[in-house]
């Protein structure tokens, strides 16, 4: 995976010393974060250390926490595509339409704007599918295409390479590597997917009165 | 001893008087079912009581021919009143009953009925009956309850009925409405008070059943009977004189 | 026993031969009941979602309300509405007390506490993560709003049910503002009773027969709905 960092560009957010707490502990800490427009950024760091919180915070869904953070784009323009993604009832390319239908597309559009996506990622014979009764690796791969089917300006990508096949990673990196959108991925550890010239942020775990509480 | 009695006796009040100085003096207890007439003779066919107190001279005599009972006096007797509004917008007031009834067809003015085959809803028939078969009925609402919400009904609809007094003289204060006929033969009421065959099934009590008719017909409970009032108005008037001989009635 | 045994046989007799009587008033207590929830789902759906959705300064208050709303006797209902709609209150020239719009009247506000209580308990009952992706995915109040009555949609379906049993089978309100007045408020239960009364233990077997049968359909139907999402 390559992306090559240009130094004129801006950035497009701005984080420092985010702590985020529930119930009294800490899940999430970054001292600091400048991201410019268009890199990519590889969050890593064992389970319970706050990947998938710092990307919730960026997304906007997490909105307790101390310090600052300021990004340069609209809600709107940022997908999120969570470990464990939901599926709504309906088929896949329902839920692949679903921020179409919010975005108030016309029908025809939608529908050849989905199948576009789906033939461009290969789910094409998921298509008619229960969105619920996919597997692990297909669920990800729908909401993937349902994540990047409005053009977002960030992809957020938690865990995006578990349970998918090597076709399928492929294909991922594939299309990441084309895109000029700005990426955060994460993972517990450095992936031989990943390319060391992305930014690297790394995450400790905390203190925990007890390190069996650790959950994501 | 089970005693079945309908419903507007039941309303009356009146058994509340009776029954318990027929306990005391008989050393028993009565259980008193209330039930629209049929109701109450079915049941002493089925011999699931043990004395049947009604008033529907008619049914009761078959009843003892067929031998469901063995014995059968006449109690008392009270008067039907036809009901209306006090305006009376159907302009009924003074008419002989069956010349009511027939105003109130032609008028479409609404009548409410029992419609369950009791005592009352019988009368009514019969009077119903003495008009021209084509007079229409469309406009008659059957209830299927007893006197009390029929009643009720009648006078939220501000419509005409057919009430006996004992009942409508309990319910007056809450209603607006006020009898509109004169008293005629046709409105006559008779009581009469039935022991049921012990033959049916050995439940059957008649010792008691006897008790209890010799206890209405004797002097002293007949003149309690006409001292039961309701507003200083006596609700029903006894069928046997001091002597003991019953009055006949038509 | 014996009789009993002779009432159900009767009854089917009654059923299968499609008495006049019976038919009608299992017509008219369906299209009553049928309205009077359909109505109260109108209301009680949205209202359920917002308690469900919004926060506002008396919800919990409102949520109780509806919460012991459902436990009303339906005599107590009966009563209420008598006193609205009689003759000397403010609404009795409307002149609806015996007719079936007052037995609607009724069994609306019998239906709409179970609505809004079971559809409240299934919105919030929900995956928080199905707020959280739609909002992520862009859509607006609507969409959301639209999106949780699919995803809650077999709860909701059990609130419609349960509501629709309820008015079916209720008889205080149906006697008291209905009147059970033969073909104009004669409903099941209210003919059940009478026929009862009258000691007409086979047409009463046969209409408590035929709600048997109306219970016996909508719980299946709750059943197969239940099944099929799973």
């Amino acid at each position: 995976m390559n992306k090559e960092a240009s130094p004129a560009r801006s950035a497009i957010l701005r984080l420092s010393n985010l702590v985020v707490e529930k119930k009294g502990q800490i899940i999430c800490q970054l001292k600091s974060l400048v991201v410019a427009h268009g890199s990519y950024v590889s969050v890593t760091g064992p389970n319970g250390s706050g990947k998938s919180t710092l990307l919730r915070v960026i997304s906007g869904l997490e909105t307790e926490f101390q310090g600052q953070f300021e990004i340069d784009i609209s809600p709107r323009d940022c997908a999120f595509v969570p470990q464990d993604p939901l599926m709504f009832r309906g088929s896949a390319a329902y839920n692949v339409e679903y921020p179409l239908i919010a975005r108030g597309m016309p029908a025809l559009q939608r529908r050849s704007q989905v199948q576009q996506m789906l033939r461009e990622f290969g789910l094409t014979e998921l298509k008619d599918k229960n969105a619920k009764s996919l597997s692990g690796g297909e669920k990800k791969r729908i909401a993937f295409a349902r994540a990047v089917i409005y053009e977002p300006k960030i992809l957020l990508l938690d865990e995006p390479f578990a349970e998918l096949d090597s076709i399928a990673t492929n294909h991922l990196i594939h299309y990441l590597n084309q895109s000029d959108k700005t990426v955060f991925i994460t993972s517990p550890k450095l992936d031989s997917n990943l390319s060391t010239s992305a930014q690297q942020v790394e995450l400790s775990s905390h203190q925990h009165s007890d390190p069996a509480d650790q959950r994501q | 001893m089970r005693l079945a009695v309908t419903t507007s006796t039941h309303d009356s009040g009146l058994l509340e008087i009776l029954v318990p100085i027929f306990e005391e003096r008989a050393n028993a207890r009565v259980d008193v079912i209330a039930a629209g007439t049929g109701k109450s003779l079915l049941l002493g066919e089925r011999g699931e009581v043990d004395a049947i107190l009604c008033h529907s001279r008619d049914a009761e005599e078959k009843f003892i021919k067929s031998g469901h009972g063995i014995r059968r006096e006449d109690v008392m007797f009270n008067t039907f009143e036809i009901l209306g509004p006090p305006d009376d917008p159907a302009k009924i007031k003074g008419l002989q009953p069956h010349q009511a009834f027939a105003r109130l067809s032609t008028q479409q003015a609404t009548f409410v009925s029992r419609g369950d085959e009791s005592g009352t809803h019988i009368r009514e028939k019969e009077i119903w009956g003495l008009l021209d078969s084509k007079t229409k009925t469309d406009h008659i609402l059957k209830t299927g309850q007893g006197m009390g919400p029929t009643l009720t009904i009648t006078d939220q609809k501000q419509a005409y009925t057919i009430c006996d007094r004992a009942t409508f003289l309990y319910m007056q204060d809450h209603i607006t409405l006020i009898p509109l006929v004169p008293q005629a033969l046709i409105l006559k009421n008779s009581y009469g008070v039935i022991v049921v065959n012990p033959n049916k099934n050995n439940l059957v009590n008649s010792d008691i059943a006897n008790q209890w008719v010799d206890f209405l017909i004797s002097s002293e409970i007949q003149q309690k009977i006409q001292e039961y009032q309701i507003n200083g108005e006596s609700l029903f008037f006894p069928l046997h004189d001091a002597s003991g001989s019953s009055y006949s009635v038509q | 026993m014996q009789y009993l045994w002779d009432g159900i046989q009767q009854a089917f007799l009654q059923i299968l031969s499609g008495d006049h009587e019976v038919m009608q008033a299992t017509l008219r207590t369906i299209w009553i009941s049928g309205t009077a929830v359909l109505a109260a789902s109108v209301f009680g759906i949205p209202i359920g979602m917002c308690l469900a959705r919004t926060r506002f300064p008396l919800r919990h208050t409102l949520l109780q309300a509806f919460r012991i709303g459902m436990a009303l006797p339906t005599v107590f209902i009966g009563i209420i509405c008598f006193a609205m709609f009689s003759r000397q209150a403010p609404l009795g020239p409307l002149n609806i007390l015996y007719t079936p719009w007052a037995i609607m009247v009724g069994e609306f506000l019998l239906a709409l506490p179970i609505i809004v209580s079971l559809t409240q308990g299934a919105i919030q009952s929900l995956d928080r993560r199905i707020s959280e992706t739609a909002k992520i995915l862009g859509a607006g109040r609507l969409l959301r709003w639209r999106t949780f009555l699919s995803e809650a949609r077999i709860g909701i379906s059990l609130a419609i049910l349960t509501a629709f049993s309820r008015c079916v089978t209720e008889l205080g309100i149906a006697m008291m503002v209905g009147g059970n007045i033969k073909d104009r408020t004669r409903t099941l239960s209210t003919a059940t009773a009478m026929e009862t009364g009258k000691g007409e233990f086979s047409d009463g077997l046969a209409m408590g027969v035929i709600l048997l049968g109306i219970a016996m359909i909508v719980t299946l139907t709750i059943g197969r709905l239940i099944r099929d999402d799973e």
